[in-house]
């Protein structure tokens, strides 16, 4: 098992997401930095893995040896003060204690487990939604400082990753060309949706001004804060809501939609942030501005297809 | 631009397809006021069953709206050109089964429901009484006269949309909405009526309460109302004689 004896910020548990929720009206949930979770199930070579979506300084003892990899922007990780690398498996031993200091605010490191959680999983899912109150530790909860979440670790291979894991490896895969650049202050975003019910000038106002996250951010939405309200056009009916979905309610705030969005929603929607760009909007700081750079949807799968084949087509991983 | 536009005859809908994300196929009708609420929900059903069939544990998730349905893909087995081009075929085949059975419903399981309701004066129905020029007890009897057809689950887990209600019960939601509507809330608002899984906030006119169980995450599916599904509500209380 696994001790959380202090965190900053609540710890989320997740997975690939749910499957076939939507239909109920239960939502997707899953990963809200796709490319750090799904690098971290290729390092562990896990399907389905388990991981703590961290998004603070936090302390946890692993009470039983488990292989784990810590994926996300560079931070202070240790080991029992070992120095721990990022994009790395690791062996953690029975009572060593793994230590994140304090996170610059924006950011969010993934801390993916090859081991099986026995918690009850619905949707063939252990995501944790508190507003759905079922998932994660127990009814929805998230992990907060003294909860324990029980694992069961799989040691399929012995001697798992040593000789398949080489650093070198995996320095130079990080050196690829990345599809999404952290270091970029435009976001993509493809027209639809409502888009056309846009004015011009709200459309003109959307991209050719600053934009700020606010500090009303979680795995549900994104409120973004502009300096002139964007104006709306009138929507009566609820709609389904993608992953990525901006919209505009009156206030003329942007709102992009997460993982764990309601499944529909009713204020008009000006277009999406293809999955690939959300780990980079999410990790905006509170103070720094960024532009939305329109992009069309041929444009998005491409830049899509690049970052699955920087995940999965690196032999080196 | 990877869309696909299918043109229909009679009253069939005209219906778009296009990747809104590289990961999520939206499916929605042009103009909603050419179709009738049931067609769009029999071809939707026909449609989502055709589309699991084929795509098997490559569709990961189904979201179904009023006028247009999400489909979610697998990020790591997508093929965009080959997955669309199978999506607007089974669009074909859903409308084209559509056409022939035109005058009878479509095969899809479908389940009708019959649900107590416990009417309260506690709530909405006095002002519901007013606003549509009858009695509390012709609002209930005409309420209970009615069958819904569930449209959709959506809003909060296993909260059904549910279609049927007479231009005569349609009233706007509430100018402010209540921050608390009960667990089991039986409520309507515009063309819908619907029932409140969870306590929740909510902007709908309660008419009364049930004891029946709508989301039960340990049940499969949890959503007690399945899209298609029909229901008749009955009144468990005597309130309506009291008036």
């Amino acid at each position: 098992m696994i001790e959380c004896r202090l965190t900053e910020h609540p710890i989320f548990i997740i997975d690939q997401g749910r499957n076939m929720s939507g239909m109920s009206g239960v939502t997707q949930s899953g990963p809200l930095l796709a490319d750090q979770y799904y690098f971290a199930s290729k390092i562990l070579q896990q399907s389905q893995l388990v991981a703590l979506e961290i998004s603070g300084g936090c302390e946890l003892i692993f009470h039983q040896s488990v292989w784990l990899s810590i994926c996300g922007q560079d931070a202070q990780v240790t080991i029992d003060e070992e120095h721990v690398s990022m994009y790395q498996p690791h062996l953690s031993k029975a009572g060593q204690i793994l230590r994140i200091a304090h996170l610059k605010q924006g950011t969010r490191l993934t801390l993916g487990l090859k081991a099986n959680v026995s918690h009850p999983r619905y949707f063939n899912s252990i995501c944790s939604v508190y507003r759905e109150k079922f998932g994660g530790i127990a009814e929805g909860k998230p992990m907060i400082s003294g909860d324990i979440l029980p694992i069961n670790p799989v040691f399929i291979e012995p001697g798992f990753g040593l000789k398949e894991y080489e650093p070198k490896c995996l320095l130079e895969s990080k050196a690829f060309e990345q599809p999404v650049n952290m270091q970029d202050d435009k976001i993509d975003f493809v027209p639809n949706y409502q888009y056309t019910k846009f004015s011009i000038h709200a459309r003109y106002l959307f991209t050719s001004q600053p934009m700020w996250m606010s500090d009303k951010a979680d795995r549900m939405g994104f409120r973004l804060l502009c300096d002139t309200a964007i104006p709306v056009p009138q929507q009566t009916s609820s709609q389904v809501l993608a992953l990525g979905v901006i919209q505009i309610p009156p206030d003329g705030q942007p709102i992009v939609m997460g993982p764990d969005r309601q499944t529909h929603g009713g204020y008009p929607i000006i277009g999406t942030v293809p999955d690939y760009a959300i780990s980079q909007l999410v990790q905006f700081p509170v103070n720094k501005a960024f532009y939305f750079r329109t992009i069309s949807i041929e444009e998005a799968i491409v830049k899509f297809s690049l970052y699955q084949a920087q995940i999965n087509g690196n032999d080196c991983l | 631009m990877i869309q696909s536009q299918l043109l229909l005859t009679q009253e069939l809908p005209v219906i778009e397809v296009q990747w809104v994300n590289p990961t999520t196929i939206l499916v929605w009708l042009v103009d909603k006021s050419t179709v009738r609420e049931y067609i769009t929900q029999r071809l939707f059903n026909v449609m989502i069953k055709e589309l699991q069939d084929t795509f098997g544990l490559k569709l990961v998730n189904v979201v179904v709206g009023f006028n247009e349905i999400l489909f979610h893909f697998d990020p790591n087995s997508i093929k965009h050109v080959d997955d669309l081009s199978i999506v607007r075929k089974i669009i074909n085949k859903a409308i084209s089964l559509l056409q022939t059975n035109i005058q009878s419903p479509l095969m899809t399981e479908i389940s009708h429901h019959r649900i107590g309701v416990t009417f309260s004066e506690n709530y909405d129905l006095p002002k519901v009484a007013a606003a549509t020029e009858r009695s509390i007890s012709q609002v209930i009897d005409d309420f209970c006269g009615l069958t819904f057809t569930v449209m959709l689950n959506g809003f909060m887990p296993g909260f059904p949309y549910m279609s049927g209600l007479p231009d005569n019960l349609r009233l706007p939601r509430l100018a402010t909405p209540r921050l608390k509507v009960p667990k089991g809330a039986i409520a309507i608002a515009e063309h819908y009526c619907g029932i409140y899984p969870q306590v929740s906030p909510g902007g709908w006119h309660i008419l009364g309460t049930t004891e029946h169980v709508l989301f039960d995450i340990r049940q499969s599916p949890p959503a007690l109302l399945q899209s298609g599904d029909t229901v008749q509500f009955f009144s468990h209380s005597s309130l309506h004689h009291h008036d």
